[in-house]
């Protein structure tokens, strides 16, 4: 399990972080989120010791992480970057074994990310021969090859074509039911909802929100309702305590609303102007609570 | 254990991925050339080495006079041609054209064109006057000896001999001439080897921070085995380049009988070698540390000069040692790290440095490498991950991680 607590940092004048924390479980997928300058870059670096933090813990199973440590954690910085000129496979045999793989695991686990990823025929090519795309697939990879315990991924998605983020979408999944901690950065936020089990949010150095996206999603005090009533312009909707935003499209009405709203009541008054088409009581997306989270 | 291991495959990386590369095997190839060339090259047009005079006559010279002329040029090495001419006018305009060196009339008047040679006193040298007039003084020995009675043989033996017995303070060293030369060739192969090798290092770390495979890296090293690695690697791969160069060089001058083998101390050649390492070691990890304060190659030059300037006063500083290898400025130097590696194999060549010294020298260079190391290590965690502008010494200082 790690755990970041109460991770400090400042650059001159600048809070990079000021109390951030957050932990990750094996087995699951954890989104962290923020806006740009946030922190996010600052708090993933700090697992690999690449910042000299001014306070905070920074753990795995309990013990304060060492190079020993890092060995079993995979990480993909938000600068990407490998040796151009070296040889796809060779360039992932290298990187397993400076995290202690034997040289024939090595060659074995290239071969196998190389199939998965769909690169087995780039794999005698070297890296600057390869598209965009295709780089950053073996940017993945060399996270990947040495079948780390924890894996740490700066903005993996930016800049892919869907295919692509699909592709590694999957990956990640895969690495995560086999046990393994996965945390990422990413600013496509439907995507961490369908992705990730929990999600940090930070803002200006600081957690703004934390948990499971299911727990979050319910214990949000908002609900997106939406109605469609034949006949009906909208002007029939109740005048009711807890709207805070409403948009009349055509026949389909589209709200705001705090949780506790009397539905009952909304459901009597559409229902005296005509048969209800469409009805729905949702939560609001992760989208939506991040947009509130970091401008409240 | 694995802290060595992790040293070692970043060693291994540069070594695969530079001997691959075409730059090395192209200034390996260049490098080959022109050291074959140097010694090759000479030989083939120097076959007519022997000097040769060309002697004009005039009137009487004698037979005798003539056979000693030889007989002495043979002796150093040259060769004589004669010209009789007529008279002496003829001779004179032959000189002023250049056709001949100088003119000997009668046997007894030797002309020149350049006044400020001087025929005597005679103290041996190969010049055609000192020749002249050897030859001369010897027929005349010869006529006094036999005036005398005394055989020609035993006046021969009397010149010949060498009538002291010799003894010298220092023990006679006869390898001491060929041990210079290949001091001052080690000297030469010591600094270009150092220099360029260090720049190696120096793009290579830039070039990491460049393509920003950096980060990746330094998430499973420690700035220190990254930067011991690379140091490594790029050392023995230019132990190879050298090694390359001085075997192929050392068998191109047997093959043309340029200098023997045995002549050349084994102890100097391994102290090159370990002048080398130390030398490349020191630097190298310089660089390395400078080059983790910039981010882009063009940087580079503005961050390596100062490095660099202290390098060429190390080379400097050799050849002031090479005229006076005992002096204030010698001593000075072998304990000075930064100029050791190019002082001391000079100084041990000319037998001028005791072993105190050279032990004192060893062990002051090991203590700077190894702090240069943890200087170094400091400033390169400092920086390595700062992309942009250029980072100040101070702030690469403060902001490491160690």
């Amino acid at each position: 399990m790690l755990e970041l607590h109460n991770l400090f940092k400042r650059y001159g004048e600048v809070r990079a972080l000021d109390g951030a924390s957050l932990s990750v479980t094996p087995g699951r997928m954890l989104g962290f989120l923020g806006p740009n300058g946030a922190g996010k870059t600052t708090a993933m670096r700090s697992v690999f010791g690449l910042v000299a933090l001014d306070a905070g813990e920074v753990m795995w199973n309990g013990e304060p992480i060492g190079p020993e440590h890092r060995l079993h954690f995979g990480y993909m910085p938000e600068q990407r970057g490998l040796y151009p000129r070296m040889k796809v496979a060779e360039q992932l045999v290298y990187f397993a074994e400076l995290h202690g793989m034997s040289r024939t695991d090595a060659a074995g686990s290239a071969a196998r990310w190389l199939a998965t990823l769909g690169l087995s025929e780039r794999s005698e090519d070297r890296l600057e021969q390869l598209s965009h795309g295709n780089q950053q697939r073996v940017q993945l990879a060399a996270a990947l090859v040495h079948d780390p315990d924890l894996l740490i991924l700066d903005e993996p998605f930016s800049g892919l074509d869907p295919v692509a983020v699909e592709t590694l979408a999957s990956s990640l999944q895969a690495e995560a039911s086999k046990g393994k901690a996965v945390v990422f950065s990413s600013h496509q936020l439907d995507l961490v909802e369908d992705l990730c089990e929990d999600v940090v949010i930070i803002n200006q150095g600081r957690n703004v929100m934390e948990g499971s996206v299911a727990y979050l999603k319910e214990s949000s005090p908002h609900r997106r309702l939406e109605i469609d009533v034949a006949n009906g312009g909208g002007a029939w909707f109740p005048e009711i305590a807890g709207i805070e935003e409403k948009e009349i499209d055509g026949s389909l009405v589209r709200l705001l609303v705090q949780k506790e709203i009397d539905l009952e009541r909304v459901l009597a008054a559409a229902q005296a102007v005509g048969p209800i088409r469409h009805f729905s009581f949702e939560a609001p997306s992760l989208s939506e609570m991040f947009l509130r989270a970091v401008t409240s | 254990m694995k802290g060595l291991r992790a040293i070692w495959m970043v060693a291994r990386r540069e070594l695969k991925e530079r001997i691959k590369s075409r730059t090395y095997r192209i200034t390996t190839v260049i490098l080959l050339l022109i050291v074959l060339g140097a010694i090759v090259i000479p030989q083939m047009f120097g076959d007519d080495d022997v000097p040769t005079y060309d002697l004009g006559l005039v009137g009487e010279t004698s037979a005798e006079l003539l056979g000693t002329l030889e007989l002495l040029a043979g002796a150093s090495d040259a060769k004589i041609e004669t010209q009789d001419y007529d008279n002496v006018a003829a001779a004179e305009a032959a000189l002023e054209d250049g056709d001949i060196e100088a003119v000997l009339v009668d046997g007894a008047e030797y002309i020149t064109v350049d006044p400020g040679i001087s025929v005597f006193p005679v103290t041996g040298g190969s010049g055609l006057s000192s020749l002249v007039s050897g030859a001369v003084q010897a027929i005349r020995l010869q006529e006094l000896a036999a005036s005398a009675g005394v055989s020609v043989d035993v006046i021969t033996g009397l010149l010949t001999e060498n009538p002291l017995t010799l003894r010298s303070l220092e023990p006679l060293d006869p390898n001491r001439e060929t041990n210079t030369i290949v001091s001052f060739v080690g000297l030469i192969l010591l600094y270009v080897g150092i220099l360029s090798y260090g720049a190696w290092t120096l793009n290579g770390v830039i070039e990491e921070k460049t393509n920003r495979v950096v980060e990746v890296l330094m998430s499973a090293l420690r700035p220190h085995q990254l930067m011991a690695g690379k140091v490594i690697g790029i050392g023995l791969l230019g132990i190879a380049q050298l090694l390359l160069i001085v075997i192929t060089a050392g068998a191109a001058a047997l093959a043309v009988d340029l200098v023997d083998i045995p002549d050349v101390s084994g102890g100097l050649i391994g102290s090159l070698l370990l002048w080398f390492v130390l030398g490349f070691s020191f630097y190298s990890v310089a660089y390395a540390a400078v080059g983790a304060l910039v981010s882009r190659m063009e940087e580079a030059q503005s961050v390596a000069t100062p490095l660099t300037m202290v390098g060429v006063a190390g080379y400097l500083a050799a050849f002031a040692v090479l005229e006076n290898p005992g002096g204030v400025v010698a001593k000075l130097t072998t304990l000075l790290p930064p100029t050791a590696p190019f002082v001391v194999p000079i100084r041990q060549a000319q037998g001028a440095i005791t072993p105190w010294e050279y032990a004192l020298s060893v062990v002051l260079m090991l203590a700077a490498t190894y702090g240069l190391i943890r200087l170094a290590g400091r400033v390169y965690s400092g920086a390595i991950l700062r992309v942009g502008a250029r980072v100040k010494l101070r702030d690469a200082w403060r902001s490491a991680e160690l």
